[in-house]
């Protein structure tokens, strides 16, 4: 074999090996490991970006998620309420003192929070029509009407004008059905989700995988027993047992991730041991063994490194997994406590009003739950592939 | 070159049995067989494919699987391998018998660096090292055997094949160990990188004084290297001398007809390849006698009644053939 010289080293190589910083060697990246490091950052970036909001929940989000801050069903963007008198009446100049004033608000309407707050003298209304008659007819001096709504009115002159307009919160991508903030559920709620999917994971992997090495690897009896009972639960419905678990050890976040993980043990299991079968015959184990390493040993730097790729895949596949499973406990109620947000329960709940329009309580969470989902499997893909010594090179 | 029949016994071999159990009963793979292997020769074992060559060698190390049975006694520098606890054997292995294997493709961890490979060796028989003194001398051994040290940082799938196996050699070598078995260890790689390799081992040889056994099929191989050859055939030792006596005037028919049948560059007189006539034998039911005498073109009465002993033949030579040896009362009758 040649000796290579420094200068038949293409240029773009040594560009490659020069000493850049950090900035630079992540965009480079490519270089190194192909596309596959575009995918590892895009899903590491999604997911660095959700945990960091989840952490900084109580500074990013704009309200309590459990706090019925707004009317039921305001659809992305909306909440804004405009203040409207009969037209040439107004009776406070912009910015003016309120007080003094009634007020009329619309049942289940954002205007009624907006006037309770501010605390104003209000008349509630049934429905719009009532509201308009009340302000026509002069029982009340004001009213508040949702954005949209005062726009349309008043640009069909039906002898209304604005007084003040964009008071009040608006919901960026919506309320539910109790009138939550969306935006705060799905940044609390991130929480939840990343606490149970990561750690019944991680339970999961480790039980799995001790257990697959152990048994692909000692054989015999402990084979045999180990293997019937992780067949037995992996021939049990997946969500039954989670049930089950659930049932048995009642809620709280810790004790759903632990119903949970059951469910993945066997796929661990399985996957490592029949990599530990095969790997235990290859030629470089009998290689380590013929220069005499410890069984330990060779458990540790030849199968064990061996392994983690194939599981790193079923990693990420079994938090995307686990993120539905939790969900689905917390549809039957058997999740978690009623006042912990949680994106499965949002969506399980929103599924209801699809029909009715309200398109926005199940759609965010849902895409939530496909980006984290997205974001574990492309950053497990990408590692493996780039971890992988094998794989990096032709 | 030692004169190796002066030399020290490095491991006697006496009677070795390897039983594999099959789902039709028990196999000989290797069947009573005895030598001596002297410290710093190189010993080239060759026969037909099954013929037990590689479990024999790994046989040696003991490294069979569970399930097959050894019978008869290896002494390596006077002590008991067969006798060895796990402990004993992990110290064995590596340190006192190393193994080069087949495949280097295989051979390597994947994910290991070839660095870590040495470094590991080095560090399960002798205990954690400094860093800097175990980089010293693993890098002076790859480059011993012609590899750059920067080459230590890469992993297996970076290197070509010739270097995989240099890397492999320097694993067996790492401890440096009394014998090194070579189990086809050049039958993948390109002649060039063969013809250096074999160089390197010689002086390896050379400079270690270690013993090589050299198993494969490669008949050229063992001229070229061997200082012995030990031929097989199924499951016996049939025919053990010096590489010019068994090359130059082979004796056991089967040596013959191996011999005859290495193809070679100047054919021409001999027109065709020797094609031995027949099969090797069913394991599970040799014949009786000689287990070659089916194919022997030398055939004896005598061949299919009773098996003839090792026994030597002009002064160092081993041949197991009833040609060589008074034939046995019983046998006549």
């Amino acid at each position: 074999m040649a000796t290579t010289t420094p200068d038949a080293v293409p240029l773009s190589i040594r560009e490659l090996t020069a000493d850049v910083g950090f900035v630079r060697r992540i965009l480079r990246g490519r270089k190194w490991y192909g596309t596959e490091w575009y995918i590892t950052v895009l899903g590491g970036t999604i997911l660095v970006v959700i945990t960091a909001a989840t952490l900084l929940a109580p500074v990013v989000a704009p309200h309590d998620p459990n706090e019925f801050i707004g009317a039921a069903f305001t659809p992305p963007g909306g909440g804004l309420q405009t203040l409207v008198a009969r037209s040439g009446e107004s009776p406070v100049a912009p910015g003016a003192e309120l007080s003094g004033q009634t007020v009329g608000v619309q049942r289940n309407r954002n205007g009624s929070n907006l006037a309770k707050e501010l605390e104003l003298d209000s008349e509630r209304y049934q429905n719009q029509e009532a509201l308009l008659d009340g302000l026509a007819g002069g029982e009340v001096d004001l009213i508040f009407l949702d954005q949209d709504v005062a726009k349309e009115l008043v640009t069909s002159g039906s002898g209304f004008e604005v007084v003040i307009q964009e008071l009040g919160r608006r919901y960026f991508l919506g309320t539910d059905n109790l009138g939550r903030d969306i935006t705060s559920r799905l940044t609390w709620g991130a929480r939840t989700v990343l606490g149970v999917a990561i750690s019944s994971a991680l339970l999961a992997s480790v039980v799995g995988i001790s257990l697959g090495l152990l048994s692909g690897f000692a054989g015999g009896r402990i084979d045999r027993v180990l293997s019937l009972t992780m067949d037995s639960i992996y021939s049990f419905p997946g969500l039954l047992l989670a049930i089950i678990m659930a049932v048995m050890l009642g809620p709280g976040i810790f004790n759903v991730a632990v119903a949970i993980s059951v469910i993945y043990i066997p796929t661990f299991f399985r996957i490592v041991r029949g990599q530990v079968l095969s790997i235990k015959e290859s030629l470089y184990v009998e290689a380590a063994r013929s220069l005499g390493a410890k069984s330990r040993n060779i458990l540790r730097m030849y199968i064990f490194p061996n392994v983690i790729p194939s599981v790193v895949i079923v990693f990420s596949l079994n938090i995307a997994d686990a993120i539905l499973t939790a969900a689905g406990l917390s549809f039957i109620g058997l999740g978690l406590p009623p006042d912990v947000p949680d994106w499965g329960y949002d969506l399980s709940k929103g599924h209801q009003f699809l029909v009715a329009g309200r398109w926005w309580m199940i759609t965010f969470p849902g895409v939530m739950i496909t980006l984290v989902a997205a974001g574990f499997s492309l950053l497990g893909e990408g590692l493996s592939e780039i971890l992988n010594p094998r794989l990096s090179e032709n | 070159m030692a004169a190796p029949q002066d030399s020290e016994v490095l491991i006697s071999v006496r009677d070795l049995t390897v039983t594999y159990s099959s789902h039709w009963g028990p196999v000989d793979a290797v069947s009573g067989v005895s030598f001596e292997f002297y410290r710093g020769e190189i010993l080239g074992l060759v026969g037909e494919s099954g013929c037990g060559k590689s479990t024999l060698g790994k046989a040696l190390m003991r490294m069979l699987p569970q399930s097959a049975g050894i019978e008869g006694e290896i002494l390596f520098d006077g002590e008991d391998v067969l006798g060895y606890d796990d402990r004993q054997l992990r110290n064995f292995r590596g340190r006192r018998i190393s193994m080069i294997f087949q495949d280097p493709m295989t051979s390597l961890n994947p994910v290991q660096r070839v660095g870590g490979h040495l470094t590991e060796a080095i560090e399960v028989h002798e205990g954690k090292r400094s860093k800097a003194g175990l980089r010293e001398r693993i890098g002076q051994l790859v480059e011993r055997l012609g590899i750059q040290r920067s080459r230590l940082d890469d992993y297996p799938h970076q290197l070509s094949g010739g270097m995989r196996q240099r890397v492999m050699i320097g694993l067996g070598l790492a401890l440096h160990p009394d014998l090194i078995i070579a189990d086809e260890a050049t039958t993948s790689l390109d002649v060039i990188v063969e013809a250096k390799l074999l160089d390197q081992m010689r002086e390896i040889r050379d400079q270690f004084q270690v013993s090589i056994l050299l198993i494969t099929h490669n008949i050229g191989l063992v001229a070229e290297l061997a200082d012995r050859v030990a031929v097989m055939y199924a499951g016996r030792m049939v025919e053990v001398g010096s590489v010019y006596e068994v090359f130059e005037r082979p004796l056991h028919p089967y040596s013959v007809g191996l011999l005859n049948s290495v193809p070679n560059i100047e054919l021409g007189e001999r027109e065709e390849l020797y094609k031995m006539p027949g099969e090797p034998p069913n394991l599970l039911l040799p014949p009786p006698g000689c287990r070659f005498h089916p194919r022997c073109p030398e055939a004896m009465p005598v061949c299919s009644k009773a098996e003839p002993a090792l026994l030597p033949v002009d002064g160092s030579r081993l041949v197991h053939c009833w040609l060589f040896q008074d034939h046995p009362e019983v046998a006549e009758a």
